[in-house]
């Protein structure tokens, strides 16, 4: 079963299980269900969230021509594609100044990807998802929650609500277009 | 927990704490712990009503300022601080919630004829949110409903898109 959701994780598909009624299989469908998954640990402005690693591509460093913040959607040349970007900072209203590197996070939803700016990476670890209180369910930018190891929460990001964000950003202007022609 | 269920039941034991200057009391059937300060984890977008969660023994569970609900002035915290665990009703189901009290009294058993409708004329507190007051030794105390405050909470709207 271990071998299966290895293979789940890296290729980012889902698992069907086809089981007999009985004890052990039974045992291994729960297993799968479990809710038992990687994460990026990442941390803004002394805050920690976690990514789902199957949604993380990859993390480039924020050009720092593109530090200031700009009331235009703000885009990033990934090999040529156009990748918009958020600032969680902003989004979520942090307080303080980010420090001179920050990096980006790439996730893809679907077919649409879109740069998540944190201030730093803290790493991969292991997340048990546990669901939001309904008092929360407004707050769609997060998915769930986690305990990290030394037993503060964590909030899971809801990488497909940031994308559809990234895409409300706006596409990229004609200019951006002729660029990229 | 209506006037009339209270007043059926003849007494009930409630747990007063201090929010402010006012003092509260919830009776000890939804209580389920009373903890020591926790580290809070913010929600970003979440208003200051339940600004963040806590993690009470492996669970998440959301942190509710009831201050904030009820219209009472926040007058700082100190080393009398304290996270209530409550179970209340949500939405038909039983969940878990967090308050921040500013300090826990005392467990008093009240007898609930004492405990009176709140007057229409009290514009102070949001009457929905009050399901009575009763004379305490230190002035009034209120009974809050919680599951109003909360099923209002749950359903309330957020300002961001966030």
């Amino acid at each position: 079963m271990d071998v299966v959701r290895q293979d789940h994780r890296i290729l980012r598909g889902n698992i069907e299980i086809e089981s007999k009624p009985g004890p052990e299989h039974g045992h291994a469908a729960a297993a799968a269900g479990a809710g038992d998954h990687r994460g990026l640990l990442i941390e803004v402005a002394g805050e920690r969230y976690t990514l789902p690693m199957p949604t993380v591509q990859e993390i480039v460093e924020l050009p720092p021509e593109k530090a200031e913040a700009r009331r235009a959607g703000d885009f990033l040349d990934i090999r040529g594609r156009f990748v918009p970007f958020l600032r969680l900072r902003s989004l979520f209203d942090c307080p303080g100044l980010p420090g001179a590197a920050q990096n980006v996070v790439i996730v893809q939803s679907g077919e649409a990807r879109v740069g998540i700016v944190v201030d730093r990476i803290v790493g991969t670890n292991q997340t048990v998802i546990k669901q939001m209180s309904k008092l929360h369910a407004g707050v769609r930018a997060v998915s769930g929650a986690t305990i990290l190891g030394d037993g503060s929460v964590a909030l899971i990001l809801d990488v497909q609500h940031l994308v559809g964000m990234g895409r409300l950003q706006g596409e990229p202007g004609q200019g951006l277009r002729e660029v990229a022609a | 927990m209506s006037i009339h269920d209270m007043n059926r039941t003849g007494s009930m034991t409630v747990v007063t704490l201090a929010l402010g200057s006012q003092t509260l009391a919830i009776p000890t059937d939804l209580l389920r712990e009373i903890l020591d300060p926790l580290p809070v984890t913010r929600v970003p977008g979440a208003g200051a009503l339940v600004p963040g969660v806590v993690n009470v023994r492996g669970s998440v569970v959301p942190l509710a300022d009831l201050k904030q609900a009820l219209c009472i002035p926040d007058e700082g915290q100190d080393d009398r601080s304290r996270v209530l665990v409550l179970d209340v009703v949500l939405g038909g189901e039983v969940a878990t919630v967090a308050i921040a009290a500013d300090a826990v009294h005392e467990v008093a058993t009240i007898d609930a004829g004492a405990i009176e409708a709140v007057p229409a004329s009290a514009h102070v507190w949001p009457p929905e949110y009050l399901s009575g007051l009763y004379r305490g030794a230190q002035g009034f105390i209120l009974l809050p409903n919680l599951e109003q405050i909360f099923s209002n909470l749950a359903n309330r709207p957020l300002a961001v898109q966030l």
